[in-house]
This record gives structure tokens, sequence and C-alpha cells, in this order.
């Protein structure tokens, strides 16, 4: 080869940067955020506490116990117990399962059927796309909560059946947004230069848009969850969700607040807290997800 | 205030000043020790690559340095006050009334929901308190003042509503609105298109000279320093390499840093066979600059003393500078090293040579469609009946401003946009006729390379992923066979091997750009489309990109089709070139006769207006710049000849019938009615610079 083209080896003026994994970088951005770190760690509490705490701690949330109903917090029940006599925390535990199941069923369903629908409507576009997302607007314009009585009224509501139903709101938004993002994704010269190597529809949306979409979704996904998780509790508390024994923090909220002027706090208190923690450290949780997607992007 | 040695009053003194940028693992130290003056009626031309420190100085002077920016040491004096050290309102005041600075893009400085009358009056509002209807009055001035026509309907405008000229000379005019003393231009025209650039470039010298302001003047652009400053500051690593007056600077620089970066500009007319000179590696890192010589490392002829002294400034004559131990001699002669020249140059073109593409009344019209229903509300002729022949070997060259039409005719050349009528043959098959999968495979004959290396490339892929895609989309070979291809075309365009484990933001421009072309040579394509191939770089980089492009043609027997705005660079690396105006081809030829005996008024105007590095031809040609007016709609083109609007020499004639385009010469085509007449003015004698310098 003809020296007339001064080849410039890497590292011979630059310095060699040892290269940073996108995953480090992402770990280093997360990690620097000290409250998403806490609410990691309250996370991984509440899941601890609703998955092995029964395990440790044996109640009998089975069987109504009127001679045991709005006890007081004592040794025998560290939470007192509810109206219908059953120990507290356990009930507290319980319910913290269907809900911590329902974020993440909900989260999971909505995100994967928005990111199909998201991406099918934004690449293919035209006739295709204008339909496809005037079918997402017919559903926005149903009002949820008369949706969810009217199926309440005709079906026996099962956690499943709720997971369905809240998923079916929450996939909404998401396909939204991931039309929107793939819209201008397939405008970018690496898909116009995948395109210009021969490369088909279905390998374009595969290795590059829905990669480039992910970011995005993750962030997404973690705030339906929090979403969802809301949702089941108003649920609970307007006695549309699962029936008796099955409970949520919601429905044990409900219970509680029909004895708001006894002064029987524990019966709210706690699961009020539980509620709004997890929310909470599921949203900063998300947040911070969002920076570490956007440091990635800095980093480039 | 002081005075220079001409008597004139120096409105800026700026000694030894230190700017640094606080980060959170680091100090920058962006500016270091630079010390310039600027006197009533100056232009200080301040150059470098980016990265030195040029625009650095300019923020500290103006007191707009980002986030963790500090003037850590020295002095700035403006009109005779030291800004250094001086409380915020105090700053403000003095800032504001004494200094306008001008913007590189004038779309993101201006506010879009305000009017542009609204934004030329608040700095009037505040600094003078000016009522309402003095702020219009000024506003009304000002405009007509920066050439806007029918200033009093135009002072009510947004800014979208205005082309990018126009919305630079609104800039110009917000600048003005104090009467400053000194006027700042970062980077003022980069963004602009090489006719409307030189309609800035002249007024921004015209109200220098009416208003006796300073002027400072960054940029990267050697031609317009040659055009425009009286004095010339080379910076380097944050700190100034060479100072003196711009002919000193042009024909007897003593820095090696400014000897190459001269040398590395391709010019219009110089010989096409010499190697252009290139400035290895990046600048250094700021926060730990290197010992000795910042520039050593890059440096053609640096010895042992350099990696350890530290030159100072000393003088060459009263007016010029330089830091260097080893200092050279004038501009560097480039001889040895020579390419040869595309396969098909005029010298070896004697055997009939074999067209490779051949484009006939190719079309592409976008239409442009409006509201729910779809309506369409017009049509864009992007391209329009173009015709010409591309042969096997050679490159061709498409030039024309920005919205002429040129990328979407290279776009459909690699059949990335659909023709909207014609055709366009590749090797004598007709691209529209084949089918889907018979196209898929026909695309490795084909492939374009991009501008922006690092949006052609998937950010979540490693390169070594990205390089390979081609050839797992093709289904050639097996990985390993894959690997090999990749490895071999890293090792041609000059990087290592070990890059291929990388992801796309951990290369600097220039390797991206390297990255970029491996990619598109990675299935052996016999035409690549190279569109604007070094606009994103550096001066310094560019002419690596130019020259391997150069190498790689003949190593594999590649066909160019260089779109560029850059004559130049088509200049230097096309055997035929192609002239758009607004979706026509007006002018088809060999490129030294097109580019020294041109055929149509508007390619005469284009090379016109292109700044030429070199003071004396920039000072003797006139300034008046040479195509006025704006690029008319593309949605709604003037009849018969586009170009008639903005043309000197249009007739009732070029009103009613576009001219076709007809044989001037031998194999030099044009599309105007007067062709002969132009080609023979005497009126226009193009001077080619000396090749070499």
């Amino acid at each position: 080869m003809a020296t007339t083209v001064d080849s410039v080896p890497l590292g011979a003026v630059e310095k060699d940067a040892k290269p940073r994994s996108l995953l480090r970088i992402a770990l280093s951005t997360f990690v620097g955020n000290k409250l998403a770190v806490i609410s990691l760690a309250i996370l991984i509490l509440i899941v601890l506490f609703s998955f092995l705490g029964p395990l440790l701690y044996h109640t009998n949330q089975t069987a109504t116990n009127l001679v045991l109903e709005n006890q007081p917090p004592s040794s025998a029940h560290i939470l007192g117990t509810s109206p219908t006599g059953k120990d507290e925390l356990g009930r507290l535990m319980l319910g913290g399962q269907s809900t911590l199941e329902l974020g993440l069923a909900v989260g999971v369903l909505a995100t994967a059927f928005g990111l199909i629908w998201g991406t099918v409507s934004g690449f293919v576009g035209g006739v295709v796309d204008s339909i496809m997302m005037r079918v997402v607007d017919a559903f926005l314009s149903i009002p949820f909560l008369f949706f969810v009585i009217l199926l309440a009224s005709i079906a026996r509501p099962t956690l499943t059946l709720i997971i369905i139903v809240i998923s079916a709101v929450s996939w909404l938004s998401t396909a939204r947004l991931v039309r929107a993002e793939t819209l201008s994704l397939r405008t970018r010269d690496y898909v116009s230069a995948s395109l210009g190597f021969g490369a088909k529809g279905s390998r374009l949306i595969g290795r590059h848009v829905v990669p480039n979409v992910l970011g995005v979704l993750v962030v997404n996904g973690t705030l339906k969850i929090a979403d969802a998780i809301l949702t089941f509790a108003a649920l609970g508390y307007l006695g549309l969700s699962v029936p008796p024994p099955a409970t949520n923090w919601g429905e044990i909220l409900s219970g509680g607040v029909n004895n708001i002027f006894d002064g029987y706090w524990w019966q709210i208190w706690p699961a009020a807290v539980l509620i709004v923690l997890t929310v909470l450290a599921v949203n900063v949780l998300g947040d911070a997800l969002r920076d570490v997607v956007e440091a990635r992007l800095n980093q480039r | 205030m002081t005075a220079d040695g001409a008597g004139r009053d120096l409105i800026l003194e700026v000694r030894d000043l230190k700017t640094s940028i606080f980060q959170s693992r680091s100090v920058v130290q962006a500016v270091d020790g630079v010390s310039f003056s600027v006197a009533a009626g100056e232009t200080l031309g301040i150059v470098g690559e980016s990265g030195c420190g040029k625009t650095m100085t300019a923020l500290s002077v103006l007191g707009l340095l980002p986030q963790g920016g500090r003037i850590v040491g020295g002095s700035i004096k403006l009109a005779g006050d030291e800004l250094v050290g001086m409380n915020r309102e105090e700053l403000r005041k003095r800032r504001g009334a004494t200094v306008g600075m001008i913007f590189q893009d004038p779309l993101t400085s201006l506010n879009p929901s305000k009017t542009i009358g609204w934004q030329i009056g608040e700095s009037l509002r505040i600094h003078r308190g000016a009522s309402k209807s003095e702020q219009r009055d000024r506003a009304i001035e000002l405009l007509s003042l920066v050439g806007i026509p029918r200033p009093q309907e135009r002072v009510d405008d947004f800014p979208h509503q205005l082309s990018g000229g126009m919305r630079q000379r609104v800039m110009i005019a917000i600048a003005l609105a104090l009467d400053p003393k000194l006027l700042i231009a970062d980077e003022p025209t980069t963004a602009l298109d090489v006719t409307i650039q030189a309609q800035i470039l002249a007024l921004l010298n015209d109200l220098k000279d009416r208003f006796g302001m300073g002027l400072v003047l960054v940029t990267h652009d050697m031609g317009v320093i040659a055009g425009q400053a009286d004095r010339v500051m080379v910076m380097y690593a944050g700190r100034i390499v060479e100072e003196g007056t711009t002919e000193e600077i042009f024909s007897s620089m003593r820095h090696p840093y400014t000897q190459a970066l001269l040398s590395s500009i391709p010019r219009i007319g110089q010989d096409r066979s010499i190697v252009l000179d290139s400035i290895p590696g990046l600048p250094p890192d700021l926060s730990d600059p290197p010992q000795g010589c910042r520039f050593a490392p890059r440096c053609r002829i640096a010895h042992e003393e350099c990696h350890t002294t530290d030159p100072t400034l000393e003088p060459a004559t009263a007016t010029h500078n330089f830091a260097c131990v080893s200092p050279v001699n004038g501009p560097r002669v480039m001889e040895g090293d020579r390419v040869r020249l595309g396969r098909r140059s005029q010298e070896e073109g004697a055997s009939s040579p074999k067209v490779l593409v051949s484009v006939r009344d190719l079309s592409k019209e976008f239409t442009l469609r409006s509201g729910v229903m779809q309506r369409k509300v017009g049509t864009v002729h992007a391209v329009s009946s173009v015709s010409f022949d591309i042969y096997e070997g050679e490159t061709f060259g498409i030039v024309g401003e920005s919205g002429c039409g040129k990328t979407t005719l290279g776009r459909m050349m690699v059949g990335l946009e659909t023709p909207s009528s014609g055709t366009l043959s590749f090797d004598g098959v007709d691209i529209a006729s084949l089918d889907r999968k018979e196209m898929r495979r026909h695309r490795r004959d084909f492939q374009l390379m991009f501008q922006d290396p690092y949006a052609s490339l998937d950010p979540r892929m490693r390169i070594g992923t990205s390089l390979r895609e081609p050839l797992s989309i093709q289904k050639q070979g097996s990985t390993a066979e894959q690997n090999e291809v990749v490895r071999n075309l890293l090792r041609e365009v000059g990087l290592r091997t070990q890059v291929i484990e990388r992801y796309p933001h951990e290369f600097s421009g220039g390797q991206r750009q390297r990255v970029g072309f491996a990619r598109a040579l990675v299935l052996g394509p016999r035409l690549v489309v190279a569109d604007e191939p070094v606009s994103a770089l550096d001066v310094s980089i560019r002419s690596q990109i130019i020259n391997l492009m150069r190498q790689m043609q003949e190593t594999h027997n590649l066909t160019y089709a260089v779109i560029s705005h850059d004559l130049a660079v088509v200049a230097y690396l096309a055997d035929r070139v192609g002239v758009m105006y607004l979706g026509r081809m007006i002018e088809i030829g060999p490129t030294d006769v097109v580019f020294s005996r041109p055929a149509h008024p508007y390619t005469q105007g284009l090379l016109r207006s292109v700044p030429i590095p070199d003071p004396a031809v920039a000072r003797r040609e006139s300034k008046d710049p040479a195509i006025v007016g704006e690029l008319p709609s593309p949605i709604n083109p003037p009849s018969g000849c586009h170009f008639r609007t903005r043309c000197p020499m249009a007739t009732e004639l070029c009103a009613q019938e576009a001219p076709p385009l007809k044989l001037v010469e031998d194999g030099h085509q044009a599309a105007c009615h007067y062709a002969e007449e132009v080609l023979g003015s005497a009126a226009f004698a193009q001077e080619a610079p000396a090749p070499n310098l």
C-alpha cells in the first residue's frame, strides 16, 4: 500500500482510553444517584416483606374471626387486627403480593403490546399507521372507571382479569410514545444506511429501531408499574377488586376508613404508607433510569 | 484609552488571559495566557482547529462562558475599562453597550415566539429604557442598514418567516442596536451557503468601515480570513502560536502549525495530482496539556528539544510573532507525494470509456400534504429532468447551494429514493425495472458515504458489528470470512483492528469518517456516492479523508459521485463536474474547464463567491457579492430559466423559455441562452492561485 495517506494509529496522539462498556457507564450513573439506590433498597425490602414474610410470620387469612375484630396492636398481633378479625400484618403481606404481581404484570404486558403496536404503526406508516392510531384514540376515549364497573357487574373479578383490564388501558400511551420514537428513528442515517445495504423491514425494526427505543421504553414501563399499583389500590378501595379472602392494600384501606372515627389507626396508616412508599420508590427509580439512559446518550 | 501604532484607539486589550473550565473531575485550561488587542476600524481574525480555544477567548471577553467556566487570570480592557474583577451589574451594563455578538446559527440565536422588531428593540429597552415607538423606529433603521428590503413590513415578521441569510442579517442588526465599538463574530457564515456568505461578509466589512468598529472574526475558514482580516491570530491548544498581519501569516508564516493548516486546504485550480498536506492526530486534551511545545506530537519537523522546551512568542518583525524553536520559512511546497488521477482523466481518455451510470430525464417530486384529509397543497420539484453520464473509474462532482436537489439526486443514485419519472441505469440495467429481491442484490454495487458518520452508525452497535452488517444482510461468507474482510478494510483506512470492540462515540470525528468510509466499501461497491464527505470535519482532518478517498479509488477501482457545496473540495477530487440550480443541472463538463471557463452565469457567480485563501487574490477581487438575492422556493420556481431572478444578464427570453443543456465546447454543456457570450466574456478572469501555496 502506498504511503500517500498518513495513517493515524489510534493512541499515537490521543490517549488510548479503555473502552468503557455501556453497562458500566449506566451502572456508575445509577449508583451516583443516592435517592435511586435508597428507592431500590425500599423496593427490595417490600418484595421480601410480601413474599418471604408469610413464611416467617404465620397467620390465618382465610377464616373470619369476629371475636378478634378491631384488636389494637399486641404481642399476638403486631399490627392489630382487621374489621373481620384477621391479622393486619399478615394481610399487608398478602395484599403486597397481589399488588406487586399486578404492577409487574401490567408493566410488562402494556410495554410489550405498546412496543409492537407502536413500532409497526410508526414503521409501516401510511394508511396502516392512521388506522392503528385511530384504534388507540378510540380506546383512550372510553372512561376507565365506567369500563371497570361495567366489567365487574358482568364477570367476577380475578387478579388475571384485573391485570388484563389495567393493561388494556396502559398500553395506549406507550404505543403513542413508541410510534413517535420510531418515526424519528426511521429517518436516521443508520437506518438509511442499512436499507442501502439491502436490509428488509423486519431487520431494520429488530436491529435498529427496537434497541434504540428500548431506553425510553424501560423508563416508561417503570412508571407504568407505579400507575398500575395506584389504579389497583383505587379499585380495591372502591370494592371493585378480587373478592375476599384475597386482598390488596386498597381494600385494606377501605376497611379501615369505615372505622376512621374509632381511632383504629393500624387499619389505615400501614397500608397507606406502603402504597405511598412503593409508588414513590418506583417513580424515583423510573426517573433514575431515565437519567441513566440519557447519560449513556450524553457520553456519545 | 490607549492607541495602537497607527494612532487608532485600541478598543479591546487582552493581556495574559487565562480561562479555565471546572468540571467534576478535571480542570480544562481552555485559554492559557492569550494577549491581543483590537483597534477601531480593524478586523482581527482568530483561526485554529476546533477545541483550540478560539470560541472560549471570544466568550471570555463577552462574559458568556459556559457552566463551570471562569477567568482565572489576566486582564481584559474594553474601551479602557478593566473587565476582570468588575462587579456583575456594572459588567452587564458596560458589555451590553460596547460589544455586539454574532453567533454561528441564526436560527437558534433568535427567539421563535417574538417578532424580529421586538428582539432588536430588546437591548434598547434594557440599556436605554427606550419607548415602544423609539424601539420600532430604531429597529426599522437597523433593518434597512443591514440590507433587509422593505424593513417597515419586515419588522413585524417572526424568525421562521425569514431565510437563513436574512436571519443572520437580523442577528447583525441586534448586535448593532446599541452602536457597539466592538463586534465579535463567531463563525458568522459557517452555516450559510457560499453566495449568502459573500453577501454577509461584504455587509460586515461595510458596517465596520462605516462605524469605525473593531471586528473580531473567529472562523476555521482560511478563505474568509484572507479576504476579511487585517491581522490574524493562530491559536493552538489554548495559546497563540503565531500572530501577524494577514499577508505575513499567509505568505511568510514561521510556525509549522500555520504552515500545515494552510497547505492542507484544497484550492480551486491547483494541481490535482499532488497529495494534500495533513496534520495527523488531534489537539491535546487541555485538562492535561503535554510538556514542551503543545504542537510537537503532531509536528512534521519536531525534534527532541520541542518535546521539552515550551516556546514563547518571539518577534519575527514588528507585527509578526511566533512561538516555535525550529521555525519554518514561508509556505510548504508539496511535491513529493503524488497520486494517479481518476482513470478517466483527459490524458488517458483516448479509448472510449465505459458508462457506468446513465441518468436520463430524472425527476423527483415531493408532494406536500396538509390537514386531516392529507390534501395536496403543493409539490416540491427537488430534481427536475436531469440527464448525465458517469464513466467507470472517474470522479463526478455535483455542486450547488443547499436546496438545489443534489442530495436527493445522490439518494436516487443509490436507490434510497425512487424517481418520480425518468430512468437511471447502472451498468446498463434500469434500476427501476428490478423487483425487490433483485434490487436488494444489486445494492451491493452502489453505496452511499454519509456526511455525518456519527449519524450513520447505530449508537448501540459495536463498530465490528456495524461493519459486518452489510455482509450479513447480503449473506456473504461465514462469520470468520466477514471478520477478515472487516479487519482488512480497517487496516486500509488507517485504523487498528482492535477498534471493532468500540462504540461509535469512542471515536474522534476523523476516525469515525474513516469507519463510515470503510462501511461504504465493505460490500465491494463499484460506485460510491459521497454526500458532503468532509463538510462535518475539521480542516486538518478533511485533507486526510480526501487523500484516503483518492487512494482507495485507485486500489479498489471505485467510481465516485461527490456531492458538495464546497467547490474547492470538488475541484480537487472530481474529474468532471455538474452544477445544479433549483433541481436542474445547468452546467456539466470537465472540472478544470468548468471552473476556469464557466459558461453559465450561475457557475460564474458561484466561483466568484468562494473565498480564496490567498490575501493577494482576495483583496484584488471586488468585494461586491457576485450573486445577489436568495434561492427561490422550489415549490413555486420562477418561469423559464430558474436562475433569471438572480442573473445579471437575464432578458425577456429567459423568463419565457427554459434553456436546454447545449454543447458549448467539447465535453462542456451549459443551460443558458447566452452561454457562448458568458464563455467568451473577458470580464471574468478566474485567477488561479499559485497551486502550491
